[in-house]
């Protein structure tokens, strides 16, 4: 036991684990015979290339490898590609359309998982451009669902000679594909006595691929892997791995979302490797160094005066935004019930700031001064197949602990503990939270009980019952709860109406998923926008696509349906950006320049936009305008919500969200949000925006007070939606249509636009291109023109 | 004018850990293990990592005296100093300068 958290006071000594000789965690050592296991690989296949530098951005090709034939072989890059789909998650996207199919799915042996990083990544002068965009067919949500991560793989990928890499297929047994930059070689080859927990095989590799037995070499190679977890389960993530030369750990950084590594332990991965012999600052080959150093000076010097009175990022990173969320009732408590919640204060950063390692340059590619990839170490593992090990755990990040609050598990040592096992079994800690903390309510009401789950008592706060689950999952436990568990949200929902155990509305009001994927970390109960925000992405409920809250509801900045979706406009088109060159978003807004305070439009800072179009201008060679970035974006997004449709997964039905997204769905929620506290938000909005008499309000019984809100924010949605659809040129059932696209400039897809047109005759025909909005007295759909999309 | 006086801060920023301090004391960069990326001169507080034209990796004082031999008017002096009474490292006191 010990004990209650105490505060942090002056006297406090960072925790720092610096000796003479560097940085001492206290992790536990293995003794392996890396050599002997070496051994024991058989090469399946072999391919010699020439090795080639990057031009501008570009190497100009992508390296395709498929483990059922063994084939490997180059593909070109053409200029139409780059136009068309810039780099990234647009060549990821391109190249599965290529490759797959309408009916494919995540276990089809001719699904693909494609990674790529983009033109900027692998540039160093600025912070956050090391980023690996990856998409697959998912799991959970059967389209495609990309995710980007950190680490050293992406830059790697590049400088050993591909913009992407493209893996189809399955192979027979475990096999490692090893991408050596440095001798211009591929090989597919055979690993049977590797670990797979992804904190044990990045070791095992980094020191079997290196070159020689330094630090430097070791910080040459990356590993990408995922874990037992993604075995037998849909949460599977792909770890990144990017070498801490102070640390002397293969450091960790996640595809989360998806299941990609659910795919690629399907496809029999064991792991990638990339080895580089050398690389510098101009490795990228930007046109203007010295503006790409510029801009990336200007942009540390700001991180150096300002982070420290702003987010604290470079001593807790994303941490530092659980005690915000929970200010403003915004931190996802017990399923989502709830925003805020008094234990959360043990959640708040300066607990984690106790545990982490301060002093190191803890950024996840060279260069970034955000540096917010914060460590615990010599941390001793209390459960499970690791315990009474001391490892190097990667994070919390806000998600996890939010997460650890979803599902009320409010000990930091818990969430540290958790989120060790999470990365190392290769299992999402966005959707274990969210499915788990589902389970939990599902387990509060009664619908789950010990006996249905496997002898599990899943209710929230038992941290020990959550880790005890995973175990099971990562162990390939054959109880049927912990294998539709392990499933995630959608499939459990679906098992429990089966089974008749509870109200399917209940269900599928409660448990926060849409389109089969889980919700991430935000109360988006009284926003409005961000209910947009996680409904009408192309993936699924990610925020990596919009995060309005503070816009719509702090500060009151976009109050009509028009000023929401032209938000759900630029922004979903300003982020994904990020995702087609390869850089992280963080440096664009979670510190703000001392220029903001004065801005038009503060929300977009814009001298960070500008410092993106300058980065772009500096390593093409030719001027690039923020709005020319817009463009880039609005192509790929699009073709994304194409493929989507093409999947079966596009349309209005399909950006449906739980009502638990939308508002209170039990009486208990509605009461605790609607009391003196919170100034009776709710019967204000009855009287307020619903015009019911006040006298009439103070006198209703809460169940009818429910069912008034319900109704009235089903229609907010649904009129929202509305407004989207239009504002993104697309028919009112959500397709995007023939003339947008060619717009966009798809001229030479044919088959995509068949495709598209056929969708919009059927929906023509069914009477489906009709407004979703109830629009009464007073009120307007986005235009009076019902056939505004055909002209 | 601010000289660098070999405190060593932006051997914690250098993420390719390619700034060491040598055995004599001075602080350089190793320019095979130089990444180009910039940190340290962004995070120098003296300002006296510098970055020039046309060459991507940074440039400090390395203590070589040139500058002392070149001044006109003797205003420069190299001078020997204990390591400790100059070493700096960041300890990112939470909230904090």
């Amino acid at each position: 036991m010990k004990g209650p958290e105490k505060s942090i006071t002056k006297e406090h000594e960072p925790v720092t684990l610096r000796t003479p000789d560097g940085f001492e965690t206290g992790n536990t050592r293995h003794e392996w015979d890396l050599a002997a296991m070496r051994a024991q690989h058989k090469i399946l296949a072999e391919y010699s290339y020439e090795k080639k530098p990057v031009q501008r951005g570009y190497v100009g090709r992508t390296l395709y490898v498929n483990l059922s034939t063994n084939e490997i072989k180059e593909k070109p890059v053409s200029e139409d590609m780059k136009k068309k789909f810039t780099g990234g998650k647009g060549f990821d996207l391109k190249l599965l359309w290529d490759g797959i199919k309408p009916t494919t799915r995540w276990d089809s042996e001719e699904n693909e998982l494609v990674m790529a990083g983009g033109l900027l990544c692998g540039g160093t002068q600025y912070s956050g451009m090391g980023k690996c965009l990856a998409a697959t067919v998912s799991p959970s949500t059967d389209i495609i669902c990309d995710s980007n991560a950190g680490g050293y793989f992406a830059p790697y990928l590049k400088f050993s000679g591909f913009d992407a890499l493209e893996i189809q297929g399955k192979a027979k047994e475990d096999v490692i594909v090893f991408i050596d930059g440095k001798d211009g070689k591929v090989t597919i080859e055979t690993a049977p006595l590797e670990e797979i927990d992804a904190h044990l095989v990045s070791e095992q590799l980094t020191y079997a691929y290196a070159d020689g037995d330094t630090e430097p070499d070791r910080q040459k190679v990356a590993v990408v892997s995922a874990g037992k977890g993604a075995d037998h389960s849909y949460w599977g993530i792909l770890n990144i791995s990017f070498y801490d030369p102070r640390r002397k750990v293969a450091r960790l950084k996640q595809h989360g979302r998806g299941g990609l590594g659910t795919v690629f332990r399907n496809k029999k991965m064991k792991a990638i490797v990339t080895r580089v012999d050398h690389f510098d600052g101009l490795s990228n080959d930007p046109a203007d160094p010295d503006n790409m150093a510029a801009v990336g000076i200007k942009y540390n010097k700001e991180m150096r005066d300002l982070d420290k009175s702003q987010c604290n990022m470079r001593v807790v990173g994303t941490g530092n935004i659980v005690e915000v969320m929970d200010a403003y009732d915004l931190l996802p408590s017990e399923n989502y019930r709830f925003g805020t919640f008094p234990k959360a204060t043990n959640l708040h950063s300066p607990n984690f700031y106790k545990r982490f390692t301060q002093v190191v340059p803890d950024g996840c590619w060279h260069g970034c001064t955000m540096a917010c990839a914060k460590a615990v170490d010599g941390f001793t593992v209390m459960t499970g197949p690791y315990k009474g090990q001391k490892v190097t755990v990667d994070g919390p990040e806000y998600e996890n602990s939010a997460g650890c609050a979803n599902m009320g598990l409010w000990d930091p040592d818990w969430v540290v503990e958790w989120n060790f096992y999470c990365d190392t079994y290769g299992l999402d800690t966005i959707s274990v939270a969210t499915g788990v903390a589902f389970y939990m309510e599902m387990y509060e009401y009664g619908i789950l009980n010990k006996e249905r789950c496997g002898g599990l008592e899943m209710v929230f706060g038992n941290s020990e019952a959550v880790l005890e689950l995973m175990h099971r999952i990562a162990a390939g436990d054959q109880d049927e709860f912990v294998q539709v568990a392990g499933k995630g949200a959608r499939r459990v929902k679906d098992w429990l109406i089966e089974k008749g155990w509870g109200d399917p509305e209940l269900i599928n009001d409660c448990g926060m998923e849409a389109k089969g994927l889980e919700f991430s970390e935000y109360v988006t109960k009284e926003s409005l926008a961000q209910q947009g925000g996680y409904g009408l992405t192309n993936k699924g409920p990610q925020h990596d696509e919009a995060w309005l809250i503070f816009m719509d509801m702090v500060n009151n900045q976009i109050p009509t349906f028009a000023d929401k979706a032209e938000a759900l406009h630029y922004f979903p088109m300003w982020r994904t950006w990020f995702g087609l060159v390869g850089l992280c978003k963080l440096p664009w807004n979670d510190v703000t320049p001392l220029s903001n305070a004065t801005a038009d439009e503060p929300a977009k800072i814009p001298e960070h936009v500008q410092n993106y179009a300058d980065i772009m201008s500096a390593t093409l060679g030719r001027e690039v305008k923020p709005a020319d970035l817009i463009e880039m974006s609005e192509r790929v997004y699009n073709w994304q919500r194409a493929m989507n449709i093409w999947m079966g997964r596009g349309k209005r039905k399909d950006d449906w969200i739980p009502y638990r997204a939308m508002g209170p769905v039990t009486e208990l929620e509605f009461l605790s949000r609607n009391n003196k506290l919170w100034d009776y938000r709710y019967d204000k909005q009855l009287v307020e925006d619903l015009g019911l008499n006040k006298e009439d309000v103070e006198k209703m019984q809460t169940g009818e007070k429910m069912k008034h809100l319900y109704k009235y924010r089903q229609d907010q949605y649904q009129k929202l939606t509305d407004a989207v659809y239009y504002r993104r040129g697309w028919t009112q059932n959500g397709v995007p249509t023939k003339k947008k696209m060619i717009e966009l400039g798809f001229v030479d897809e044919t088959e995509m636009l068949a495709m598209l047109q056929k969708t919009i005759d059927e929906d023509e025909a069914a009477g489906l291109n009709k407004w979703g909005g109830n629009y009464g007295e007073g009120e307007q759909p986005p235009t009076n023109d019902p056939d505004y999309w055909k002209k | 004018m601010e000289v660098c006086n070999h405190c060593g801060l932006c051997m914690d920023v250098c993420q390719a850990q390619a700034i060491k301090r040598l055995a004599n004391g001075t602080v350089v960069i190793d320019k095979n293990l130089c990444v180009g990326c910039q940190a340290c001169v962004g995070f120098c507080p003296r300002g006296v990592m510098r970055k020039a034209r046309e060459i991507i990796m940074p440039f400090k004082c390395i203590s070589c005296g040139s500058c002392v031999r070149a001044c006109p008017n003797g205003a420069l002096e190299l001078v020997e100093v204990e390591v400790e009474d100059v070493r700096e490292v960041v300890y990112h006191k939470q909230g904090e300068d």
